[in-house]
């Protein structure tokens, strides 16, 4: 009774690997994010600093009694500060934390989320390395062209997988 | 597939039963070091004889091959047949060492070293051999341990008891198992009862119960004859013989008690019966009587048997301990009332419960806010608080377990080290029952280990050594725990030749961790052992003296928010004592507004709070400022410059100080302002964080917003933070000054 692999049928029926992303607005550039990897959306709460934390940490939210560290993700990808308006959410997602190889929960303040869109793997192009060189290292999986609008698509582990947890 | 699952669960409740037989065992040997008391034999002969039936259950059976020889020899020392001598002892001992082994491996799925099980078991063969050889043919033609076994049960019970077989096909119909045997009970008194073999489905099911009294089939067909199961009875006499071609004997009376029938007086045989069995049937869901019965039920795992009771509770006196009927009744009603639970499951609750608290002081302090409060609200609120605070208490005390789980193993340690080193030692265990948290307890356990082994190699001297000052030729080693306040105190101490100050100094002085100049306290001194990379020790041994250790003990224990400290005489002797929180989860919690943040300073480091004015504050190099208080001077931390809050330096008028200890080191606090004091329940910054110096955990408060916990002990020993070498000296500089100023 084993599991049939899921891998082997997808290659077999040479079906296209795609996945879907959760996309969102920072500053005037898109960026995407794995679904699976979004576990909610809240709107913005208040937050406690952690001390002698980088600017990019904004603070510490009670997430129904778990304490989740916010971040701003247009600082920890050196964009700039975020300018917190109306449309500003928090995006709940699932890291892994690849150093001590656990899931940690982490919320991602955003300027605005857009929608959920399905893009094929194979359509991801690299990113300019002067993109790259900003960010931390890997956190760009690629680029992808959706509604002739581009898309950072994010490698969320990446983006924390330099001195964060 | 779903068999398979179910057959590795109950093997993992074997093995678990096997440690916990194991424990006993060890245990019971080690009593017998101080006389042979037959209860004990009993005790580790049973326990054997669980493990040996459970491997048969489970088909291990190299490791009932094992325990089989194991048993034979404990089988001699029950009967009287072979002398217990410290040689078969630590035989025995070391045979306990590879069923763990064998156990251990067989779960983790690793391979066993065969080579030490068979050089053990070939070992205690030999004994086997040589022991019968000695007792003449009556115990050679006894040698079998089956027939062995079964026949000192019998001679035991010979007070008008005999044994009955139960059985029937297929599900019992109209009547559960507990019922029968309620049944059964009120015709002839049940003492005991055990599964001879319970089938699948159609398959012949078997109870063997131990009756006291005597009975005719008849009787019992007549008192069950409203029964709807085919129902056969079978009456066993005394004798052995026969019964014994139905009954595989790995399964009958492993776990049963015969004390009380020893204490029985056989003029009123029914009488322990009634006491015992419906206490130990009733309290039980149904599959739950026997304890070895691969029932779909037992992952519930209600085990009422001896055997964990003796293994679950290890301060309770080895299990029945002939204290009579009502002694032996009530410890297994006991037994019967405990309950195998995944520590994640009560973990689970414990957060929930933690939640609910933090939900219930939201919904206070919203209500307080109303401008009419109906007096049915305000007792509903006040209620829903009382409860949801004894709800926590409750549930906390869950987690708690006696520290017997720790200090179980130390006789048998320290007696292997100390006959290695050719030194006397006696250890002496204190308040084994207190209790403390489960986590606190697991991580408790290294450190001890290595506290009492530098007690033992370090501390008691050699006995000639301690012959020519004139001490006891056996060393004395006191494990003690207790409560305190909100803590649990363990000490060490030992009777041995202290701590050489002369000697540390000298060695902390060639490893650059203190000038020659410098005087130090003998607190300091001592101190001084829990630097990493020291150790005194001439010769290197492979227990102790490796100079790691006494650093990772302390750090240890800091881990757990614990304190250690080291009191010492010399010739007369070490203490060390550790005080630990009772729990990790929940302490009380002072809040102070920094900024325009609220932290949570724990209570139990607090000393007072104070109004500060300038005159007491004087400050010294690099910006730091340091208060008098008391009789000495404490250095200020300034919270919200540390922390990075603020970075304009106001007066210290405005605000408060909080004084505070750590590890017998004092500072003060700088804060804005002080607000209430209330419980909290501590999480870990680490979970979806990191760990942030300073900072030893986050809680809710009861307006649902996040507060970070300060960890003093990690502020006032980040040399970032606090310079203490300049403040020192400053400090002592100050000390001149005013002693100079008293003086003119």
């Amino acid at each position: 009774m084993s599991q049939p692999d899921l891998d082997e049928i997808s290659f077999e029926t040479e079906e296209p690997q795609t996945e879907q992303l959760m996309t969102f607005r920072i500053r005037d550039e898109i960026y995407g994010l794995s679904i699976l990897r979004v576990q909610e959306i809240r709107s913005l709460c208040p937050m406690t600093l952690i001390p002698n934390s980088p600017p990019s940490v904004i603070g510490m939210m009670n997430l129904r009694g778990a304490i989740v560290p916010v971040i701003d993700l247009c600082q920890r990808l050196s964009i700039g500060e975020s300018n917190v308006s109306e449309t500003s959410v928090i995006i709940i997602t699932k890291a892994i934390d690849l150093k001590n190889d656990t899931e940690k929960t982490v919320g991602l303040v955003v300027d605005q989320v857009r929608e959920a869109q399905s893009i094929f793997l194979y359509d991801l192009q690299d990113a300019p390395s002067e993109m790259e060189a900003k960010v931390p290292q890997g956190s760009i999986q690629g680029l992808v062209e959706m509604d002739s609008q581009m898309t950072i698509v994010l490698n969320l582990d990446r983006l924390f997988s330099e001195n964060f947890f | 597939m779903s068999n398979d699952l179910d057959m590795s669960e109950f093997q993992d409740i074997f093995f678990e039963e096997c440690a916990e037989g194991l424990d006993v065992m060890e245990k019971g040997l080690m009593g017998l070091d101080d006389g042979a008391d037959s209860e004990f034999i009993n005790t580790i002969f049973r326990a054997a004889h669980s493990i040996k039936g459970g491997g048969g259950t489970f088909g291990f059976t190299a490791i009932t091959e094992f325990t089989h020889s194991v048993e034979t020899i404990l089988g001699e020392f029950r009967e009287g047949t072979r002398s217990v001598t410290r040689p078969v002892v630590d035989l025995l001992l070391t045979a306990c060492d590879i069923l763990r082994h064998m156990t251990g491996a067989m779960q983790e799925g690793e391979p066993v070293d065969t080579n030490r099980v068979a050089e053990v078991q070939a070992q205690l063969e030999a004994v086997l051999a040589g022991g019968s050889g000695e007792l003449g043919p009556e115990a050679a033609a006894e040698s079998a341990p089956e027939s062995d076994s079964t026949s000192s049960d019998m001679d035991i019970s010979s007070g008008g008891e005999s044994v009955l077989l139960v059985g029937w096909a297929g599900e019992l119909l109209g009547v559960t198992e507990d019922e029968l045997l309620g049944h059964i009970n009120k015709i002839a008194g049940v003492s005991a009862s055990e599964p001879v073999r319970s089938g699948d489905g159609d398959e012949l099911h078997t109870i063997g119960i131990r009756v006291s009294g005597s009975m005719t089939e008849d009787a019992l067909k007549e008192g069950l004859a409203w029964v709807p199961s085919e129902i056969t009875f079978t009456v066993a006499d005394s004798s052995p013989p026969a019964p014994a071609p139905q009954m595989p004997k790995p399964m009958f009376f492993t776990n049963i008690d015969f004390g009380d029938e020893d204490d029985a007086p056989a003029a009123k045989p029914a009488d322990p019966a009634p006491e015992a069995a419906p206490k130990a049937a009733a309290p039980v869901p149904a599959s739950a009587s026997v304890a070895t019965e691969p029932a779909p039920a037992a992952p519930a795992a209600v085990t009422p048997t001896a055997d964990d009771a003796g293994g679950a509770k290890p301060p309770a006196p080895p299990a029945g301990g002939g204290t009579g009927g009502s002694g032996s009744g009530s410890g297994k009603s006991g037994q019967a009332n405990t309950i195998r639970v995944n520590i994640e499951k009560v973990d689970e609750i414990i957060n929930l419960v933690g939640e609910l608290v933090i939900t219930q002081s939201i919904l206070s302090q919203c209500c307080a806010k109303l401008d009419y409060m109906g007096e049915e609200l305000r007792t509903g609120l006040d209620q829903l608080e009382r409860h949801t605070r004894d709800l926590q208490d409750s549930v906390m005390k869950i987690r708690m377990l006696p520290i017997s789980f720790v200090f179980n193993r130390f006789p048998r340690m320290v007696r292997d080290i100390s006959s290695k080193l050719g030194k006397e030692i006696e250890l002496e265990v204190i308040g084994e029952a207190t209790e403390l948290d489960k986590t606190v307890l697991e991580n408790i356990s290294d450190p001890l280990v290595h506290l009492v082994r530098n007690s033992v190699d370090h501390g008691i001297e050699m006995p000639k050594d301690r012959d020519s000052v004139g001490k006891d030729r056996t060393g004395r080693v006191i494990l003690e725990a207790y409560h305190e306040g909100g803590n649990v105190v363990i000490q060490i101490r030992d009777d041995g030749k202290g701590l050489d100050r002369a000697r540390i100094r000298a060695k902390a002085i060639q490893k650059g961790l203190i000038s020659e100049e410098e005087t130090l306290s003998d607190e300091r001194i001592y101190d001084l052992i829990f630097h990493p990379g020291f150790s005194t020790a001439d010769v290197v041994s492979d227990l102790s003296g490796r100079g790691v250790g006494m650093d990772v003990v302390k750090r240890n224990i800091r881990d757990l928010s614990g304190t250690i400290e080291v009191s010492s005489s010399e010739g007369e002797g070490t203490t060390f004592t550790i005080r630990l929180p009772l729990t990790l989860a929940i302490i009380d919690g002072q809040l102070a507004r920094i900024g325009s943040e609220t932290y949570v300073v724990p209570v139990l480091s607090v000393i007072e709070s104070n109004q500060m004015k300038a005159s007491q504050v004087s400050s010294i190099a690099n910006g730091t400022e340091v208060y008098r208080f008391r009789e000495e001077y404490i250095p200020i931390i300034r919270i919200s410059e540390i922390f990075g809050l603020s970075q304009e330096r106001r007066s210290i008028e405005e605000g408060l100080l909080i004084v505070v200890d750590a590890e017998g080191m004092k500072a003060g606090l700088h804060v804005d302002e002080l607000l209430g004091q209330q419980q909290v329940v501590i999480k870990g910054m680490e979970t979806n964080y990191k760990p942030i110096p300073g900072i030893s955990g986050a809680t809710i408060l009861g307006d649902g917003r996040v507060a970070m916990i300060l960890d003093i002990a990690g502020i006032i020993n980040n040399s970032n933070w606090v310079d203490s070498a300049a403040i020192n000296k400053a400090i002592e500089r100050k000390q001149l000054q005013d002693q100079s100023r008293s003086a003119a």
